[in-house]
């Protein structure tokens, strides 16, 4: 698939059927100000199950900082967010710990991954610190989520031999590793060359519709975020507009 | 449990080649100076504490304690000793008596002497001592009298209460002051009145007298010491200092001091002031090398965690963002902390307290609880330098 190429009708068909999805966050009046400077501004925004979400901006506009709301990275911040009907601000530290480890993934521009370590050390740990999988169903989870990105036959080799796009993949992997509702996605192809970055977005695309996973990604790539469906785009704090 | 335990060796099981070199000179740095700080403690303090006496002795141009019979109260000194039976507090009293002695006829000296059993069980506390050092002696031990063995047994029937001394272990049983009725070998039922206790490190011979007496000295009725055969009777495998008094006229004992009767390379009666200064300082460097070494144990593990949890923020970040609790990161550097800290000690320590004796270690239970107290230490210290840095670490990656 070509990023300049989306098919106009696939992508009405998407926005039609987005309408339908059932609502699985809710942001309300957030409202967060850093050091005396407002970074979001009563913004509110709601995200729908299986959606492919694509938010823009320029540097500051608070793209980043909403990021972190969403993925309990941040509790510094005044208003409600809902994650299915639960109110997020009112969980303790732990309870949080459990959304990022089961509800949530993360993909940063930086990887976010241990070099020294495997690539199937760095995917088992979130299942490591999920207690409910038992040791014994770890490998099997790993190799069905590198399968999915495609890094099943590097599942031994380092991380510290492994090319950024490469790395990008295993973090992905061990985003979806435990099955979350929401990905998350911070500049994934910040690191990347335009090659790179456009097989992390088909996969992103694939993980959408062939998993149903709702992704969230912020980036500055206009190309990256024309393959969203759902754009939302900030400035200095609040949104400008979300079509 | 083994669960949780398993999980947190994984995560962290590349820990070893990360920070290999730390560790190993960490681990190193523990074992050995959790060796060399047992085998200065326990060779130099013993001896430190013995020789800070014989310097005080030496000080006051005096090898021995001497003071006039006539002005030591015995109850005085039995009951002094219940308050303090360590043989320094007695020595001390005896010291401050001496200053207010005078020359009368008959004199009591206080010593202390050496007793080397370097070989087997079979050699006696006795080798050393000579028929005039024996006509002296009234007192052995810290106090008391040797209990005279080569009386027949129908002779204490005429007795109806006999003086006892007992080992140190025995006050669980028996208290000083008080009267107990024991069995004799013969079957005879005595009662005994416990007045003293040895002193700490001296060990009895099982058996000795009788099973029954065990780890106890019976007084005969004239407080006598029949030597040489009662000494014969003890044996120990250490190395024992025993204190004794001496009874006899300032001319005998000034003779007796100035080492007349002493075996020619026996040096542990007659100590030159400055010679043992010397020593002392000496043993004082070494105890304060074991406290410094000590120092820079704490210190290491203290800075090691500091060097660790820097180098490990960004695997903490890692581990938070894919779902941690701050008390799984805690835990896992704690089960490292102990996997490669705590546990070299805790065998170090365990081995030196097992094999000790074979090397001769004194003191190796007050070692243990040291270690045990520091090994807390160490994992209180790193417990709050780990709680503290995961708190530091913010998600979004801002500290």
């Amino acid at each position: 698939m070509n990023i300049r190429n989306i098919n106009q009708k696939q992508y009405l068909r998407q926005k039609q059927e987005h309408d339908r999805r059932k609502k699985i966050l809710s942001l309300k009046n957030i409202k967060k100000i850093s050091n005396g400077t407002t970074i979001l501004d009563d913004v509110s925004v709601d995200f729908y199950e299986s959606e492919m979400v694509g938010i823009y901006g320029e540097s500051g506009a608070g793209k980043t900082s909403l990021l972190n709301i969403i993925g309990c990275f941040d509790n510094d911040f005044t208003g409600h967010v809902l994650m299915e009907d639960i109110n997020i601000e009112n969980l303790s530290s732990d309870q949080k710990a459990y959304i990022r480890n089961k509800k949530i993934g993360f993909v940063v521009q930086d990887f976010s991954l241990i070099e020294e370590m495997t690539v199937y050390d760095n995917v088992a740990l979130t299942l490591l610190f999920d207690k409910s999988v038992s040791f014994v169903n770890i490998r099997s989870k790993i190799v069905e989520a590198l399968d999915k990105v495609g890094m099943k036959k590097y599942i031994n080799k380092k991380i510290k031999l492994m090319s950024g796009g490469e790395k990008q993949r295993i973090a992905i992997a061990r985003a979806i590793v435990n099955e979350p509702d929401i990905l998350i996605a911070d500049e994934p192809t910040g690191a990347l060359d335009s090659k790179n970055t456009q097989k992390i977005m088909e996969l992103f695309l694939q993980l959408n519709k062939q998993f149903n996973t709702t992704v969230i990604l912020v980036s500055h790539d206009m190309n990256c975020i024309n393959m969203c469906y759902r754009k939302i785009k900030m400035e200095d704090g609040h949104i400008e507009s979300d079509e | 449990m083994l669960n949780t335990y398993k999980r947190y060796v994984y995560i962290n099981k590349n820990y070893m080649k990360v920070n290999r070199i730390a560790l190993w000179i960490l681990l190193s740095l523990t074992v050995v100076i959790t060796i060399a700080v047992s085998v200065i403690f326990s060779k130099v303090y013993t001896s430190y504490n013995e020789k800070k006496i014989y310097y005080q002795l030496a000080k006051n141009n005096i090898s021995c304690i001497s003071c006039p019979i006539k002005e030591v109260d015995k109850k005085k000194l039995y009951k002094s000793t219940q308050k303090a039976s360590s043989s320094e507090k007695y020595l001390k009293m005896f010291l401050k008596d001496q200053s207010k002695g005078n020359d009368k006829v008959e004199f009591i000296s206080k010593c202390y002497f050496r007793i080397p059993i370097t070989g087997t069980k079979k050699q006696y506390f006795a080798y050393k001592m000579d028929s005039n050092f024996a006509k002296y002696i009234k007192y052995d031990l810290l106090f008391g009298k040797w209990f005279n063995t080569n009386k027949e047994q129908n002779s204490y029937d005429s007795i109806n209460e006999f003086q006892a001394i007992v080992s140190r272990e025995m006050l669980f049983e028996y208290k000083l002051n008080h009267s107990y009725k024991i069995t004799l070998g013969n079957g005879k039922k005595v009662n005994v009145r416990i007045i003293g206790i040895l002193k700490n490190d001296f060990i009895f011979q099982k058996n000795f007298v009788d099973e029954c007496n065990n780890g106890m000295i019976i007084l005969d009725d004239k407080n006598q010491l029949n030597f040489p055969e009662t000494m014969e009777t003890y044996t120990s495998d250490y190395v024992t200092y025993v204190s004794c008094q001496i009874k006899g006229s300032q001319k005998a004992l000034k003779n007796f001091w100035k080492g007349k009767n002493r075996e020619e390379n026996d040096s542990t009666f007659y100590y030159n002031h400055q010679i043992l200064k010397d020593e002392l300082d000496t043993l004082k460097s070494l105890l304060e090398l074991a406290i410094s070494l000590f120092a820079i144990q704490i210190i290491g593990i203290f800075g090691y965690f500091v060097n660790l949890i820097n180098k490990e923020k960004e695997k903490i970040l890692i581990y938070k963002r894919v779902g941690a609790k701050d008390s799984d990161i805690r835990r896992i550097y704690l089960v490292d902390t102990i996997r490669f800290i705590a546990l070299p000690e805790i065998i170090t320590t365990a081995f030196i307290y097992l094999f000790g004796e074979i090397f001769s270690l004194e003191r190796r239970f007050q070692f243990n609880i040291i270690m045990l107290v520091i090994i807390l230490l160490e994992l209180l210290i790193s417990s709050l330098i780990i709680s503290h840095k995961i708190k530091t670490i913010n998600l979004t990656g801002k500290e």
